[in-house]
């Protein structure tokens, strides 16, 4: 063989390499954002569920009106009881309610909702941050080429309304 | 006597339980009861001067819906000044379970309280979850009245106890005399068929009608269709164009135009495939003398008196739906017997009769008779 016959088999050589080991780092990194997925979905849900139990908590405050402790009980209920398919619509509704609501200033449920709810946010925006940049890297064209992301199910993001319910909880 | 009338829903927006609330009050006003009512809204509408509005109704989803409704600390502190000031001797609230100003002054009432359930539907489930906390102030109605068989069944589930069934009023003479619209149909007698209901709210069976139209066109060329009530008739862009021709859209019709467009039909169809408790439409389709066709609801077919009042055919049905308005436009001597059998039936729900069996209620928990109340 040439000089110039090896030159091309060791460039050949390299680049199947290189490549190798770009793919099992991918892969490596795929998989790993695929379980920090998981985790960050289980984290939300927990939040989310932690999130209801304080507006029912809140719903039982005898300082509140038996019309907002109703909306806000249901709403609650629906969170924790309600189908599997609505987990989400739910959670809209649930802020909705709590958004509707006029609770006393400073009561304790009030502050843990309160709490509840920024602890979800977090949560949401935390799971979703991880969900884009996963869904980004299975996205590229080689990761696509190479079916690096195995039979993973792309991760999803969730759609609903997080916002803080816009309570005076007087001073801490 | 002095009574509290409470109506969840906003006067500003047209409404069932909203007439109910207008029409019993003023029916007890002329008849010398001293009336309050409380509801929210805004006082945008001239009231009487017994109304009361305890400000706008925000929407928030309750139940898998988004209601209006009317609620909070400033709205709770305003009723219970309500009950406080107005020196009722019975507050009768109107469905007292939704969280608006019934809920409200049920919490607060010490009065007497008489409660009328008017919807009906499957379990709700803030009756399972919330129901510790509805529990005591459920314990203080002293009268529950439901309009329907249907809504008598929606309380028992709920309230786990037995209502007295009153029905829906009306007022009979204002339906038995409408005078029908001038519509412009041509040379010779042309059939009209009418719809009344929200548009867009697929169990007021608009959808139903339509499937019907080609139908009935094919064997009654020259009929036509009035179709009334608010929404966007989005279900009739499918007609082919010659059939759609045939239908006319009125839109919202005020409340006094509806027995014109009663007065207008040779037939009245209500498909509706479901969520009826009482049939209100129907009943004033029966009181205006207009032939009627439903479907089979367990709500229609009691006010149909099983059907001899008025023809039914299966829920969702389109071709039963055809069959029985042609039945009906085919034998009108047998179609007018069946009306003035229906005018005779509805008086039992004209408001004279109807606010008889309420003040029997009211009379019922007085203090006077031995009720015992807080």
């Amino acid at each position: 063989m040439t000089l110039g016959g090896w030159t091309l088999v060791a460039a050949l050589l390299i680049v199947t390499v290189v490549t190798t080991l770009w793919c099992v780092w991918t892969a490596t990194r795929l998989d790993r954002l695929h379980l920090r997925c998981a985790v960050a979905a289980a984290m939300l849900e927990e939040q989310a569920l932690r999130r209801a139990v304080a507006a029912q908590e809140l719903s039982h405050d005898p300082d509140l009106d038996l019309a907002s402790a109703v909306l806000v009980g249901d709403a609650a209920h629906g969170v924790l009881h309600g189908p599997d398919g609505d987990f989400w619509q739910a959670q809209s509704d649930l802020t909705a309610a709590l958004h509707a609501v006029d609770p006393p200033p400073g009561a304790g449920p009030t502050r843990e909702v309160l709490d509840a709810a920024r602890r979800l946010a977090v949560a949401r925006r935390i799971h979703d941050d991880l969900v884009t940049s996963t869904r980004d890297l299975r996205s590229r064209r080689r990761v696509r080429w190479f079916r690096l992301a195995g039979h993973a199910a792309a991760p999803q993001t969730v759609g609903f309304d997080d916002r803080m319910p816009p309570y005076d909880v007087g001073r801490r | 006597m002095r009574v509290g009338l409470v109506c969840p829903y906003s006067l500003d927006v047209p409404g069932g339980v909203q007439n109910h609330v207008r029409d019993l009050a003023a029916e007890l006003a002329r008849r010398g009861y001293e009336v309050g009512v409380l509801a929210p809204g805004e006082s945008a509408i001239v009231q009487p001067t017994y109304v009361e509005l305890v400000g706008k109704a925000v929407p928030v989803p309750y139940n898998g819906s988004v209601a209006r409704l009317a609620f909070g600390p400033r709205v709770a502190a305003r009723t219970g000044r309500w009950l406080a000031e107005g020196g009722f001797d019975v507050v009768h609230l109107h469905e007292p379970l939704i969280p608006s100003v019934s809920l409200l002054a049920l919490w607060a009432a010490e009065q007497p309280v008489v409660a009328t359930f008017h919807v009906a539907g499957p379990r709700s489930r803030a009756m399972t979850s919330v129901s510790a906390l509805l529990r005591p102030s459920v314990d203080k109605i002293a009268a529950r009245i439901a309009v329907s068989e249907e809504a008598r069944t929606t309380s028992v589930r709920h309230v786990g106890k037995e209502p007295v069934v009153i029905p829906n009023g009306l007022s009979c003479r204002v339906f038995a005399n409408g005078a029908p619209f001038d519509l412009d149909t041509g040379a010779g007698p042309t059939p009209v068929l009418s719809f009344l209901g929200r548009l867009d709210e697929p169990r007021k069976g608009l959808g139903v009608l339509a499937a019907a139209i080609p139908t009935l066109l094919a064997a009654e060329p020259r009929l036509r269709v009035l179709v009334a009530g608010r929404g966007n008739p989005r279900v009739l862009e499918s007609l082919a164009p010659d059939v759609r021709r045939a239908v006319h859209v009125l839109g919202q019709v005020p409340d006094q135009d509806r027995a014109r467009l009663f007065a207008s039909s040779n037939v009245f169809v209500a498909p509706h495939t479901g969520g009826e408790s009482f049939g209100m439409v129907v009943v004033e389709a029966m009181a205006s003398g207009t032939p009627v066709v439903a479907s089979d609801l367990p709500a229609f077919s009691a006010v149909l008196g099983r059907g001899a009042f008025g023809r039914m055919f299966t829920a969702g049905d389109p071709a039963g739906c055809a069959a029985t308005v042609l039945d009906v436009l085919r034998d009108p001597v047998a179609a007018r017997d069946m009306a003035q059998r229906a005018m005779t039936a509805v008086r039992r729900y004209d408001w004279s009769h109807v606010t008889d069996e309420i003040t029997a209620v009211y009379d019922a928990v007085l203090p006077s008779t031995g009720w015992p109340h807080r």
